[in-house]
């Protein structure tokens, strides 16, 4: 089937036009080789726009690993899918070097937060720190009006206010707003994505009647650069063992109860593979860690709830009144059921965060996302548990 | 569509099918009785064959000077073959004889030619990089004094594919042969470009490429001189056992057309004068531009540009969705542009060198179009401008 006919096709649901007026615009579409990408591009095609797909390889995996990461985000195989997809709908694409900056500020990034003893998210990073701004130059070097991209999100433009939302996408299972608290108004009022109305099942039915070979590829889901080693391996071949020393597992009281065997591998909340001695320390967790005793503390499940965070590099995509406290809800993990708080300014870009209810492994280093119902207001990277702005001390 | 229908000025990168290569190569393929046919064989058709082989292998031969064996040129898939063949031989001959071979060549070479620097070491052997100048050509005269006792292969690119620049190799062959080293020319860019003469050149081994002569991809030459022991990377009793596998026969007959088409004199009182004054309405037009290689000797057709204030791949995709197929580095397998190292080798920096546009003439075409594809690059170069800062 011929893409330029779809857009009378029936069993396509309608999309709204990229502007009211309906005008034609240049779009830059950016390509990951996966499905959702592929559809986004197909559809903007269909309503008549001139799309250009733009690919960023982010990582290069070399050949060795060509097979073992046949088919994730940033390998030659999603490159090489891309641009099947466009020759096919025959538009230009370009694949942009971004693998310098990518190891620059997401992988040495990642590397370094988890030697602090924090949980980094590196796509969050990503997005802050390369994708849009990356893709934002490309679009105004190539002449482009918009930048579309495959997230499951909705851009809502409000030309009255002059203002651009991100809502979460209707498919509330796959929503990704946790991953774009990041942009900005600037950014937002020139992004499209289109997905964010749609259920995945429709996109990948969308993908077979475009005539996609990407219809049933699956779904990327782990970090692009972490391979099967996981990320343990990954940073222990980039640090040298002196920055990772062993050292021994305490209770809050001090008792010596295991070893660990590097700070790096540990994560607030596990329970599995901790091997500890003693009485009653089954039902132990990692609580947090003692990074002058190089130790890492255990303690019971009590202990890692708390109601306060204090979050720093806050971005709010709507303006805020900063001397008012702001009630909402936040998620303070990509997969954690959002929970009420009110949220107030610190100082600078920090804000202090107090939930109504205790939440569960608060983990500094994860992004924390403020929504009212489904509107992204905004977020920022957790700094530190409890009220005040110092690293847990036990 | 309408976006990819363009200008095509990149054939450094790949000439087009000349006219005469085109004929020829429907004159075989509408023959009713055979299609591809085989050489080897003993009947008519495969005589047949083997006659339009020779001849082509004659018209080749005669393209690299009047005195050029036909026998001393063994066919090939590409440039990359023909230089890996080479660098291999040279370098197995000397490891067979228990020597840890030492080999000089230059950091401006094709990436064919750097591949095998790992080879190399790989096998203990080393690699030492003759320098070059601020133009990019090697510097003939420093060559002597990396000359060690066991250096046994020297090979260096005649005319530079990103810059058009070309290299002494006549003053290179000299010192080759007095120091008894074997010397390895890569000639893919000079063919054409370039009048040959392979008895005077003073090169042991000299390589090319077809698709840069407006003949197929898919066909490479090697020419040996008489002496050199060939190690077969393809094993076969084809080309004198020196490489194996069913001769191309369709590409050689094209590469033969090609060759018996080149007059490089001709061609470049042609091209030369377009390319200069493409490159003087851009330093009129557009400040801060800049060329690169633009103060050596250089073939008429190629024009290496930067533009102050410009980093990064953008300038030619830009130009790209204008219409405009120029080249910029290379690109590796997934169509990322790596930065050329040629312009790092010359000094620039990452990002500099990844910005750099190359515009390579194919022959004659009518200055409007020149002329327009300046007005372009100059609305382009703006654009890129005002977003990069």
């Amino acid at each position: 089937m011929e893409i330029s006919n779809l857009s009378n096709n029936p069993n396509i649901p309608h999309i709204p036009h990229v502007t009211d007026s309906g005008d034609k615009k240049r779009v830059l579409v950016a390509m990951s080789g996966g499905v959702d990408s592929s559809v986004t591009a197909a559809l903007l095609k269909s309503q008549g726009h001139e799309v250009i797909g733009v690919h960023m390889q982010l990582w290069d995996h070399g050949q060795a690993n060509l097979e073992r990461f046949g088919g994730r985000c940033c390998s030659l195989i999603d490159s090489n899918d891309a641009r099947r997809v466009c020759d096919k709908m025959d538009i230009p694409y370009y694949v942009i070097n971004a693998q310098d900056v990518f190891e620059e500020r997401v992988v040495d990034y990642f590397v370094h937060e988890y030697l602090q003893s924090r949980t980094p998210n590196p796509c969050v990073q990503c997005n802050n720190q390369i994708k849009f701004s990356y893709l934002f130059q490309k679009a105004d070097q190539l002449g482009c009006d918009w930048v579309a991209t495959g997230h499951y999100a909705q851009v809502v433009h409000d030309s009255i206010h002059q203002m651009s939302y991100l809502k979460k996408a209707v498919d509330h299972q796959k929503d990704q707003t946790y991953f774009l608290f990041g942009l900005t108004q600037k950014a937002l009022r020139r992004t499209l994505m289109p997905l964010g109305g749609l259920p995945k099942m429709m996109v990948r039915r969308l993908a077979e009647q475009f005539g996609l070979a990407v219809a049933q590829k699956p779904d990327s889901q782990e970090i692009c650069f972490i391979g099967a080693e996981g990320y343990s391996a990954f940073i222990e071949k980039r640090v040298v063992p002196e920055l990772r020393p062993e050292g021994k597992i305490l209770t809050i009281e001090g008792d010596v109860v295991g070893e660990h065997t590097g700070l790096h591998r540990y994560t607030i909340g596990q329970r599995k593979g901790l091997n500890l001695q003693g009485s009653q320390t089954e039902e132990f967790y990692v609580v947090g860690y003692d990074r002058r005793r190089n130790a890492l503390l255990v303690g019971p499940e009590k202990l890692l709830f708390s109601k306060e965070l204090v979050a720093s590099n806050m971005n709010w995509i709507h303006p805020v009144d900063e001397l008012r406290s702001i009630r909402c809800k936040a998620r303070i993990r990509s997969r954690h059921e959002e929970a009420s708080c009110v949220v107030s300014a610190f100082e600078g870009d920090r804000v202090r965060v107090e939930f109504d209810e205790p939440q569960r492994a608060i983990t500094p280093g994860q992004a924390i996302v403020f929504y009212q119902d489904d509107d992204t207001l905004g977020g920022a990277f957790i700094e530190s548990v409890g009220a005040d702005s110092s690293p847990i001390q036990f | 569509m309408q976006l990819r229908s363009g200008i095509y000025l990149d054939s450094n990168a790949g000439s087009p099918l000349k006219s005469t290569v085109q004929e020829v190569l429907l004159s075989w393929l509408r023959e009713p009785s055979i299609i591809i046919p085989n050489s080897s064989s003993i009947h008519a058709h495969g005589r047949r064959a083997k006659k339009a082989l020779a001849e082509a292998r004659e018209s080749i031969a005669l393209s690299l000077g009047s005195t050029t064996d036909p026998e001393q040129l063994i066919f090939t898939s590409s440039g990359t073959e023909s230089n890996q063949l080479v660098i291999q031989s040279v370098m197995q001959s000397a490891l067979d004889q228990g020597i840890k071979p030492h080999w000089v060549t230059t950091p401006v070479e094709h990436d064919s030619n750097r591949q095998m620097i790992q080879w190399i070491t790989q096998r203990g052997g080393s690699v030492t990089f003759l320098p070059i100048d601020d133009q990019g050509a090697p510097i003939a005269l420093a060559l002597r004094d990396l000359i060690r006792p066991e250096t046994v292969l020297v090979s260096v690119l005649w005319v530079n594919n990103e810059t058009g620049v070309i290299s002494p190799v006549e003053k290179i062959a000299s010192i080759c042969r007095k120091a008894s080293i074997t010397l390895h020319v890569d000639a893919a860019q000079a063919w054409g470009k370039l009048p040959i003469d392979l008895e005077r050149l003073g090169a042991h081994w000299v390589t090319f490429s077809g698709h840069k002569i407006g003949a197929l991809a898919g066909t490479g030459l090697v020419w040996l001189a008489r002496g050199q022991k060939v190690h077969s990377l393809i094993l076969g009793k084809q080309e004198k056992g020196r490489r194996g596998g069913t001769e191309n026969t369709l590409g050689i007959i094209a590469l033969g057309a090609a060759a018996r088409s080149i007059d490089p004199l001709v061609w470049a009182d042609r091209v030369m004068p377009l390319r200069d004054q493409l490159q003087q309405e851009i330093y009129n037009s557009i400040p801060g531009a800049f060329v690169n290689g633009g103060l050596g000797p250089r073939v008429a057709n190629t024009l290496n540009l930067s533009f102050e204030g410009i980093e990064g791949d953008g300038l030619v995709m830009a130009l790209d969705l204008a219409g405009y197929s120029v080249s910029s580095g290379s690109a590796c397998a997934s169509g990322v542009l790596e930065p050329s190292h040629v312009l790092m080798a010359m000094g620039k920096t990452k990002l500099q060198a990844m910005s750099a546009v190359r515009v390579s003439l194919a022959d004659e075409l009518p200055w409007n179009d020149l002329e327009k594809f300046c007005r372009v690059l100059k609305n382009t170069v703006e654009r890129v401008r005002s977003v990069s800062q």
